[in-house]
């Protein structure tokens, strides 16, 4: 089910009066997992079993894991657990990828083995719920927590609808006391959960939908070679896009979750303000980013083999987190661009050490910082290697933005002053969160900057785009 | 880091009332002075068409009553279902009809469902057989199978309501759309000459001057078009036509029905038609060839009685009787039963 749907719309006022409605907790929490796989089959009924028993098998795992008496058995069923969880997820989103580059290599040694596309569908939210799930198993695995005796406690923390299909990636220990103690709704959670719900849709469908996405899918999806000033275009509305699309879904999945009462951790603050790479991994996607630097980065070793060894351990970070989202080489060169940016950050902090900069250099850093964030996208959006390299190339020759203008059409200055004004509100809120900002502003501006929100959201029509990051 | 709600839970309860009925008095005004700025206009209300609601229509063809009508415009804004209903009361008619588009894919897609064992009338006439033009509702069928969920099913019902009733819900009245054709070209939105009911059904409005004018742009395009890209040999058209042989097969061996249709045209159309794609060598070897069930207007009087202002598309006012025609003719033949 997609939040910027009238389905929704009608799921969650039924959702939300009826757990009003039911006595008790246990039985309010029956009813939140109950509506969360009706939210889940809204997409594809077929799927459910796949999530319910991954989960069901994830839970009596890691109980048996806790239970085991020595070392090598609690190691053995970790791995039982990791090859289940990647292996569902490598069949699902991975298994034609590597056929296809086994194949293409093959091919380049001269060797002739073809493969036909797999018909494969891909589980929405796969890559999420089972970050859900491998979290919380290695975290029982490292003796972080006792794993959870109730079942349907378990499950309802995988599966809780706000952030089931596309995050943000919750842990246990954020989730423990709110599955476990009740929740309480009151006026003031309601109403912040329906602003931010409000946001979220605004950042969905008047600026990802229909601001920025003509632009970007105008310059990603044409044929011609790129001029300077296009594909700068189409690369900063695909900024947009991507942010709008992905901070719209979580916003909206705060929201819904604060309505109810429960509060899941942000996932983006304000990256496009972000002063160098490992700040703007700081904030965005960042319950993505704390996973990887959590289980993957300092599982490697992190920072503690010196500073080669601490840069492999970037670079591998970041190659796997670039491929987790997507099963293309372009998405791999992503993560390891911004693998390569952050040992550069490194280095040069090493070699200038770390002073703080006056206003003026830190505008400067900024500005590098979000211009090659914006080229790093082209590798994200492009459908091929060579379409991204070509992107690439035209947007680094900009002698010929100053020679051979063109002039822009409406869609595009939409697009232009919407990313601007993005930018800047970034800029201007920096380390404040969309709640900070709400709860520092009087009642009427509230009210008439919601109304306004709702009014551009319902004047901005248009069959409904899926999510991006739903196909992740 | 979870979201921090200690900044807001302290504020008093005053606040959240004023803010939440400012918004919603805020949006609600500015949606009614949109919806009342562009009936002004001339803007009406109207069901607009997408691979979203073909999808919907599609989704309920899965039946033995089913009849589902496929094809393009001269079907889309041609038959009337209430009146197929009327006729044919154990009949579920169903519109897959994509104007603009020939419907082979549509076919092919009914073919390769299991489940599906209904009638199918298909709209086509020779040059929609042409190989170059069997894929043009791909895009539709992708939809169908690739993303149309149960979610949006239901959205797409209550969208129907929404466009029923009110202007702003169209896609050209968008902020984003006006404001950009405002520095485009300073143009209002076009005002389609069709109206869609939420079965996808829907009718042609004419003037006698928008008919001629219709009727020459037509004719026009289809004169370019066919000397642009000339037919192929009958006999290679005929070969291609196999696979079309074989998805009626499978159809009908499932327990369904497959019945070709070539509509009425007249004027230009029908002699252009006639000159590169003749009927005895195209249409009706084809016929022959593959034992196929066909009704094609040239060989019935009561379809040829009805006029097509723009040479290519019955009357609005006239597509009951045209309809009921229809019908008529396929209970005559004994291909339905009333």
């Amino acid at each position: 089910m997609q939040f910027d749907s009238f389905t929704f719309l009608l799921f969650f006022v039924v959702v939300v009066g009826c757990y009003r409605l039911i006595p008790g907790w246990s039985h309010k929490k029956n009813w939140l997992l109950f509506t969360s796989y009706v939210f889940y089959a809204g997409w594809n009924p077929w799927f459910l079993p796949l999530l319910i028993s991954t989960s069901f098998a994830d839970w009596f795992m890691a109980q048996k894991m806790a239970q085991a008496g020595s070392r090598r058995k609690r190691k053995l069923w970790l791995w039982s657990i990791l090859s289940i969880n990647l292996g569902v997820l490598g069949y699902f989103k991975y298994a034609y990828f590597l056929s296809d580059s086994a194949a293409q290599f093959a091919s380049a040694l001269g060797l002739s083995w073809q493969v036909d596309p797999f018909d494969i569908i891909l589980p929405i939210g796969i890559s999420f719920y089972t970050f859900h799930s491998l979290s919380y198993c290695l975290d029982v695995y490292r003796g972080k927590f006792a794993p959870v005796k109730n079942l349907r406690d378990y499950l309802l923390y995988v599966g809780f609808f706000p952030q089931l299909v596309a995050g943000p990636i919750v842990r246990w220990r954020e989730m423990q006391e709110q599955i476990e103690q009740p929740r309480h709704m009151s006026l003031a959670t309601t109403g912040m959960g329906l602003c931010l719900v409000t946001v979220g849709l605004f950042e969905k469908i008047v600026l990802a939908d229909a601001a920025f996405a003509p632009v970007a899918d105008a310059y990603f999806n044409q044929a011609t070679e790129p001029g300077t000033q296009q594909a700068w275009l189409g690369a900063l509305a695909f900024s947009g896009q991507i942010f709008c699309d992905f901070a719209g879904y979580t916003t909206c999945a705060l929201g819904a979750a604060l309505v109810m009462g429960f509060r899941l951790p942000i996932n983006f603050l304000n990256p496009y303000c972000a002063l160098g790479f490992s700040d703007f991994w700081r904030r965005w996607h960042i319950s993505l980013s704390t996973w990887l630097r959590d289980y993957l980065y300092i599982g490697l070793g992190g920072n503690r083999g010196g500073p080669w060894l601490t840069s492999r351990n970037l670079m591998l970070t970041m190659l796997i987190g670039g491929l987790w989202h997507g099963a293309a080489w372009t998405f791999v060169i992503w993560g390891g661009l911004h693998g390569a940016l952050l040992i550069l950050e490194r280095v040069a902090k090493h070699v200038f050490g770390t002073v703080s900069p006056g206003f003026v250099l830190r505008c400067v850093l900024r500005l590098l910082t979000l211009g090659t964030i914006v080229i790093t996208w082209v590798w994200f959006r492009s459908q091929s290697l060579a379409g991204a390299w070509q992107s690439t190339l035209a947007m680094l020759d900009v002698s010929q933005l100053l020679h051979n203008p063109v002039p822009l059409t409406g869609a595009q200055w939409i697009a232009l002053g919407c990313i601007g004004a993005l930018i800047t509100g970034q800029w201007l809120m920096r380390d404040r969160t969309m709640v900070d900002v709400i709860a520092k502003t009087p009642a009427p501006v509230t009210g008439i900057t919601m109304g306004l929100l709702i009014a551009l959201i319902v004047l901005s029509p248009g069959e409904s785009h899926a999510f991006i990051y739903f196909q992740f | 880091m979870l979201l921090s709600t200690s900044s807001f839970e302290r504020k008093p309860n005053r606040f959240w009332l004023v803010s939440m009925t400012l918004s919603l008095l805020v949006a609600l005004a500015l949606c009614l002075t949109a919806e009342y700025y562009w009936r002004e206009q001339g803007y009406t209300p109207r069901i607009l068409d997408s691979a979203m609601l073909w999808s919907l229509e599609r989704s309920k063809a899965t039946t033995g009553n089913s009849l589902v009508f496929v094809g393009a415009s001269r079907t889309q804004f041609g038959i009337h279902p209430p009146t197929v209903k009327k006729l044919l009361p154990h009949y579920q008619p169903i519109m897959l009809a994509v104007n603009g588009m020939y419907p082979l894919s549509t076919l092919r897609n009914l073919a390769e469902d299991p489940q599906f064992n209904g009638t199918v009338l298909l709209d086509v006439d020779a040059r929609g057989m042409i190989k170059d033009f069997w894929w043009m509702q791909q895009p539709y069928v992708d939809y169908y199978e690739h993303q149309f969920t149960p979610n949006w099913y239901i959205h797409r019902l209550f969208l129907n309501v929404w466009q029923k009733h009110t202007v702003i819900s169209r896609d050209a009245m968008s902020i984003t759309e006006t404001i950009a054709r405002t520095l485009d070209t300073g143009r209002m939105p076009w005002k389609p000459n069709y109206e869609l009911k939420s079965s996808r059904a829907g009718h042609l409005i004419f003037t006698e001057e928008s008919a001629k004018r219709l009727a020459k742009n037509f004719g026009d395009q289809l004169e370019q078009f066919l000397e642009d890209h000339p037919p192929p040999p009958a006999d290679q058209w005929l070969q291609e036509l196999n696979l079309l042989a074989q998805w009626i097969e499978t159809i009908e061996n499932r327990g369904g029905k497959v019945i070709l249709y070539e509509p009425p045209v007249s004027g230009r159309q029908k002699s252009l038609a006639e000159s590169f794609l003749p009927k005895e060598q195209y249409w009706d070897q084809l016929i022959s060839t593959y034992h196929l069930t066909a009704i094609n207007y040239q060989e019935e009087p009561t379809l040829q009685a009805f006029e097509q202002p723009d040479e290519s598309h019955v009357k609005g006012d006239s597509r009951d009787e045209y309809t009921a025609a229809l019908i008529q003719l396929m209970i005559d033949k004994g291909l339905v039963e009333p």
